[in-house]
C-alpha cells in the first residue's frame, strides 16, 4: 500500500481511538489559570439537579480493580439498576459472574437479598435514603460508592475533603456529550463526567486508588436514566421467593463484587 | 469526602491497597537493603511464592560485574530452585533480568537478557524442560529503588520468578470469538473508548470517546468517532483510505489499495503504532493478540452492561490486557482492556462495545465518501493537528 507515513500516523491514532499507551502527558497545565470553580460549579449544578429529582430510575455498570500479588491489574465487572423515590424509598440490584444481590428499603425495614443462594437479611431502619446509606456503610461495611451521587446533598458530601478541582473539558460517554471534571483528595483521585446542557445528570464516576503505584480504579458507568420514574411503590419492599431464608447479614456470603479467592491465583 | 466517622468510607478501596501492600510487604524492598534480603533467602519463601504466584526476586544470584556469567556461590540457590520445580512439575516460570542504570539503555536491556537467559540454561542444565521456563529481560526500564545510591542500584539489579499461568480454557473461548468474528463478512457495533493519560503529578485522567464501526470483510471499513477534543469519520473502501474531521470540516484522502487487515498490519508493524481496538476487526483477531502472550487466565463470569461474559486475562512484556467475551451463540467482545506496563499509574485503554450486528442486521453501506457537509480538501499535515486525541494544551511527552 502506498500511503504518506504522516496519514499512516493520524490513521492509527484515530482507527478505534488508540494511541500509544506508553505515552505520558508531562506538561497539561491549561492554557488559561483553573481554580477549580468551574469544576464546582458544574458538581454544583449536578447535585442540585440530582437531589431535586423526587424519582430516579436508573441502569449502571460497575467495574472494581484488585492487583495480584504478581502485580497484574484485573478487573471485575457487574451490571445493575437502581430505582429511588425521595425521601426514604430505595431498590437496586446487581449483578455480577459471581453475585446477583437485591437491596429494598422502604422507609422502615431494609433488606438484602442474595438471589443466587436465595438467602436475604432483613433489618428495622426507619429513616431516609441518607440515613440508611450511612447504616450500611458504618454497620454492614459495604462501600456503596456511587451512593454519594444520590444522596440529598451530593456537593456536600462529595467536595468535602478535595484538594484540587479541574474542569478537563468534554467527553464522550455512550454517544452523549459530557463535561469532564477531575478532583483529588489526599486518598484517592476521582473523575465525574456530568451530561453537558440543561440535564445536568452523572454519566461515569471513577475513583482512583492513591496507595499503590498502580492506582486501581472503581467505575460507576450509569447506562441509563430516567427521572421523575413512576416507581410503584411495591417495587420498594421484598417479597421473599419460595423457600428464601433469612439470615444474619454475614451470612449472606457472595455479595462482593471482588469473587472469593481470586487474589491467590485464579482457577486456571 | 472519604473519611466518615473516622473510618474510610471506601471500604473497598482500603481493600484494594491493603492486597497491594500486602504484596510489597512481602519484599519489602524499600525497607531493606539487597544484602539483608540476600541473608533472608530461604528456599521455603521462594517456593512460598511460587505457590501463590507471587513475584519473587532472587537476591542471592550474583553474576560477574557487568556480564551473565553466574558466579559459583549462587549454584546452590540454582540447585533450590531447580527441585522445586522437580517437585511441582506442572509450574512453568518466567525469569526476568533487570540492571540499574550505570551503562546504556541498550547495553543493559541485552545484559538482562543475558542474565535471564544465563538462569534458564543454569536450570536447564540441572533437568528442568526448556518449555517451563522463559527467559526476558527489561534492563534498567523497571527500577524498584533510586539509582542513585549503591544500595539503590544493588536492589534494582535482580532476577525476579514469575510463575505463569497457562489456561487452555482462556485460550479456546479467545479461539471462538475470533473464529466467530472472522466468519462474519460484515458487522456493525457502537463503542465507547477510554485512554489514560497521567499527569506530572500522577493525577490519572481518562479522555472518553463514543463511536460506531462498521466492516465489511475483506475491505472496507468505515469508523466514526467523537470525543471532547475530536470528532472524525475514517473511510476505508480497499482502494482509497478518507479521514474526515468533522470540527474543522476538513478531510484528507489517499490511495492504499488493499485489505483491512493488511491496512492494520502495516499500521502496527512498519510504524509502530499499537492500535489496541483494531486487532479484534482482523481476520486472525487470535493470532494478532496471543502474539508475545506469556500468562492467559480465565477468571470466570462477568457481567458487562447486562450481558453475561467470560472474563480472560492475558500478559504480555509491556501490556497486559483483558477481554470479556460474550456468552452463548454469539461469542462477540464486550469490553477489551489493555494495561501499560511501561508508564507510572498503569494507564489504560478501554474500549467497550454496544449493539453488535452481524450479517443482514448491518445497515447497508457502499463506502463511498459523499463530502455531505461540503468539506473543504486539505494535505493530510494541515488535518493532523486536528485530529488529536488531546487538547492542544496537553503536550505529550515520552514514556517514562
Amino acid at each position: 500500500m502506498i500511503l504518506a507515513s504522516q496519514l499512516r500516523r493520524a490513521f492509527a491514532v484515530g482507527l478505534l481511538a488508540g494511541a500509544a499507551l506508553s505515552l505520558a502527558i508531562l506538561g497539561a497545565s491549561r492554557a488559561r489559570a483553573d481554580n477549580g470553580d468551574d469544576a464546582r460549579a458544574i458538581l454544583k449544578a449536578m447535585s442540585d439537579y440530582v437531589s431535586s429529582q423526587k424519582s430516579i430510575a436508573a441502569t449502571f455498570n460497575t467495574d472494581i480493580e484488585v492487583i495480584t500479588p504478581d502485580l497484574q491489574k484485573i478487573q471485575f465487572d457487574s451490571s445493575g439498576q437502581l430505582q429511588l423515590n425521595r425521601p426514604d424509598k430505595l431498590h437496586a440490584s446487581r449483578t455480577g459472574g459471581y453475585t446477583d444481590v437485591e437491596l429494598f428499603f422502604d422507609g422502615k425495614t431494609f433488606v438484602v437479598a442474595n438471589r443466587k443462594d436465595n438467602l436475604f437479611t432483613q433489618v428495622d431502619a426507619p429513616g431516609s435514603l441518607d440515613q440508611i446509606v450511612e447504616k450500611i456503610r458504618k454497620e454492614l461495611g459495604v462501600d456503596l460508592p456511587g451512593a454519594d451521587l444520590f444522596l440529598s446533598n451530593p456537593y456536600q458530601v462529595l467536595s468535602a475533603d478535595v484538594i484540587d478541582a479541574k474542569h478537563i473539558g468534554r467527553g464522550v460517554i455512550n454517544g452523549v456529550e459530557c463535561e469532564h471534571l477531575a478532583f483529588r483528595n489526599d486518598d484517592t483521585d476521582w473523575q465525574l463526567w456530568v451530561q453537558a446542557g440543561a440535564t445536568p445528570i452523572p454519566c461515569k464516576f471513577v475513583i482512583t486508588s492513591k496507595a499503590t503505584t498502580s492506582g486501581p480504579q472503581y467505575t460507576l458507568l450509569i447506562t441509563d436514566w430516567t427521572s421523575d420514574a413512576a416507581i410503584p411503590p411495591e417495587a420498594f419492599s421484598y417479597k421473599a421467593p419460595d423457600g428464601a431464608k433469612k439470615v444474619e447479614f454475614d451470612s449472606l456470603s457472595a455479595i462482593d463484587e471482588v469473587p472469593p479467592g481470586v487474589i491467590k491465583g485464579s482457577k486456571q | 469526602m472519604i473519611i466518615s466517622g473516622g473510618t474510610p468510607k471506601y471500604r473497598k478501596l482500603a481493600l484494594i491497597c491493603s492486597v497491594a501492600l500486602l504484596t510489597i510487604a512481602s519484599t519489602p524492598v524499600w525497607a531493606q537493603t539487597a544484602e539483608e534480603q540476600e541473608r533472608s533467602y530461604r528456599r521455603e519463601a521462594m517456593e512460598q511464592a511460587l505457590q501463590t504466584r507471587e513475584r519473587y526476586n532472587l537476591y542471592g544470584l550474583h553474576f560477574d560485574s557487568d556480564k551473565a556469567t553466574i558466579q559459583p556461590e549462587s549454584k546452590s540457590l540454582l540447585d533450590d530452585i531447580a527441585t522445586s520445580l522437580k517437585n511441582f512439575p506442572d509450574w512453568e516460570v518466567r525469569i526476568v533480568g533487570h540492571t540499574d542504570s550505570t551503562a546504556d539503555a541498550q547495553h543493559n536491556l541485552q545484559l538482562s537478557v543475558d542474565r535471564a537467559l544465563a538462569v534458564k540454561t543454569a536450570l536447564v542444565d540441572r533437568g528442568v524442560e526448556p518449555k517451563r521456563l522463559t527467559a526476558e529481560g527489561v534492563g534498567e526500564s523497571k527500577p524498584i529503588a533510586s539509582n542513585a545510591t549503591p544500595d539503590g542500584r544493588a536492589l534494582n539489579r535482580r532476577v525476579e520468578l514469575d510463575r505463569v499461568t497457562n489456561s487452555a480454557e482462556a485460550k479456546k473461548l479467545l479461539k471462538a470469538m475470533s473464529d466467530f468474528l472472522a466468519a462474519q463478512k460484515s458487522l456493525s457495533a457502537g463503542f465507547d473508548t477510554v485512554w489514560e493519560v497521567v499527569t506530572p503529578t500522577d493525577q490519572k485522567l481518562g479522555l472518553a470517546s463514543s463511536g460506531t464501526v462498521t466492516l465489511v470483510r475483506p475491505d472496507k471499513v468505515r469508523v466514526a468517532r467523537s470525543g471532547g477534543f475530536a470528532d472524525f469519520e475514517i473511510l476505508f473502501n480497499g482502494k482509497t483510505l478518507t479521514l474526515l474531521g468533522k470540527n474543522a470540516n476538513l478531510y484528507t484522502q489517499a490511495a492504499a489499495p488493499g485489505t483491512v487487515d493488511q491496512l492494520i498490519d502495516e499500521l502496527r508493524d512498519k510504524y509502530n503504532r499499537p492500535l489496541p481496538g483494531a486487532d479484534l476487526l482482523m481476520t486472525d483477531s487470535y493470532g494478532e493478540l496471543m502474539q508475545d502472550v506469556y500468562d492467559s487466565k480465565d477468571l470466570g463470569s462477568g457481567v458487562v452492561n447486562g450481558v453475561e461474559c467470560d472474563t480472560l486475562a492475558f500478559r504480555k512484556k509491556d501490556v497486559d490486557w483483558q477481554i470479556w467475551i460474550a456468552q452463548g451463540d454469539h461469542p462477540y467482545p464486550c469490553r477489551f482492556v489493555v494495561t501499560s506496563k511501561m508508564a507510572g499509574g498503569d494507564p489504560q485503554y478501554t474500549i467497550q462495545f454496544r449493539d453488535w450486528k452481524f450479517g443482514g442486521d448491518v445497515a447497508a453501506d457502499d463506502f463511498v465518501f459523499k463530502n455531505a457537509s461540503n468539506a473543504k480538501e486539505v494535505a493530510l499535515k494541515d488535518v493532523q493537528d486536528k485530529l488529536a486525541d488531546l487538547p492542544a494544551n496537553f503536550t505529550m511527552g515520552a514514556a517514562k
